[in-house]
């Protein structure tokens, strides 16, 4: 057996966590933005106010908010790059490393467009 | 360093001969269009900290009708995704675990926290 480290199982565990926020927190989310497109609740649940005030400038609502997107991005990723291998796609290193590189940059680039 | 696993070579559409690997399939798709979904939520975000304009622009790209279609589209294949999710989450969980709780109460209790979820959100939306 190698010895070297690997970051595979870094890489299941968020795609672990994102599985659960995908399924537990998006049907919701979805369907809310959804209502409120076809006008079936009102368009001030989601009103500027009430959605800077709790996922901008709350820290409940802005740690609530990444936890639920950011493992979602990983999970994504994870079973996209691990798709194409099903459709005979075989992506190499590079394209690996591509995929989940910009999902780290997407990662941080959410985590400061809440944070800061 | 560089290691050439075999790979069988087999028709890219092997999936559509066997429904439960066409269900498998249909699965996986579905975080395509979570993911899609995910960078349009980002969107949002940096669309709400551009100012109450920028944010109601977002808001009325959700309501374009070919966006409308695809949100239908991704909330059934997020559903399809959670209770397929919740039906394998027994199978997956450590062995110690599983030997205390049995299967059917872990899925029970996955549903129950889609259930208690939901209601939060929708209530948080509802009271305006």
């Amino acid at each position: 057996m190698s010895q070297k480290r690997h970051i595979e199982p870094l890489l299941w565990s968020l795609f672990g966590a994102g599985g659960t926020t995908i399924a537990l927190f998006f049907p919701a989310m979805i369907l809310v933005i959804l209502l409120s497109s076809l006008g079936v609740i009102p368009a001030e649940a989601l009103s500027y106010e009430r959605m800077s005030g709790f996922f901008l400038n709350n820290l409940i609502g802005q740690l609530a908010l990444l936890a639920v997107l950011v493992p979602s991005y990983w999970a994504c990723i994870h079973r996209i790059y691990h798709g194409s291998h099903d459709l005979g796609m075989h992506p190499g290193v590079g394209v690996k490393i591509l995929c989940y590189g910009g999902t780290l940059v997407l990662s941080i680039a959410t985590v400061i467009a809440v944070l800061v | 360093m560089s290691r050439r696993p075999y790979v069988r070579p087999m028709k890219r559409t092997w999936f559509m001969d066997h429904p439960f690997y066409r269900n498998y399939m249909v699965r996986e798709a579905s975080c395509v269009f979570d993911a899609l979904y995910a960078v349009n939520l980002f969107w949002g975000i940096l669309q709400l900290r551009e100012g109450a304009e920028a944010w109601s622009s977002w808001l009325s790209f959700q309501a374009n009708p070919l966006m409308i279609l695809f949100t239908v589209v991704t909330l059934g294949m997020t559903l399809y995704h959670a209770v397929t999710y919740f039906d394998m989450t027994p199978r997956v969980l450590p062995q110690f675990i599983r030997k205390k709780v049995a299967d059917p109460i872990v899925n029970k209790l996955m549903y129950a926290g889609l259930a208690g979820i939901s209601v939060v959100i929708l209530a948080a939306a509802a009271m305006v």
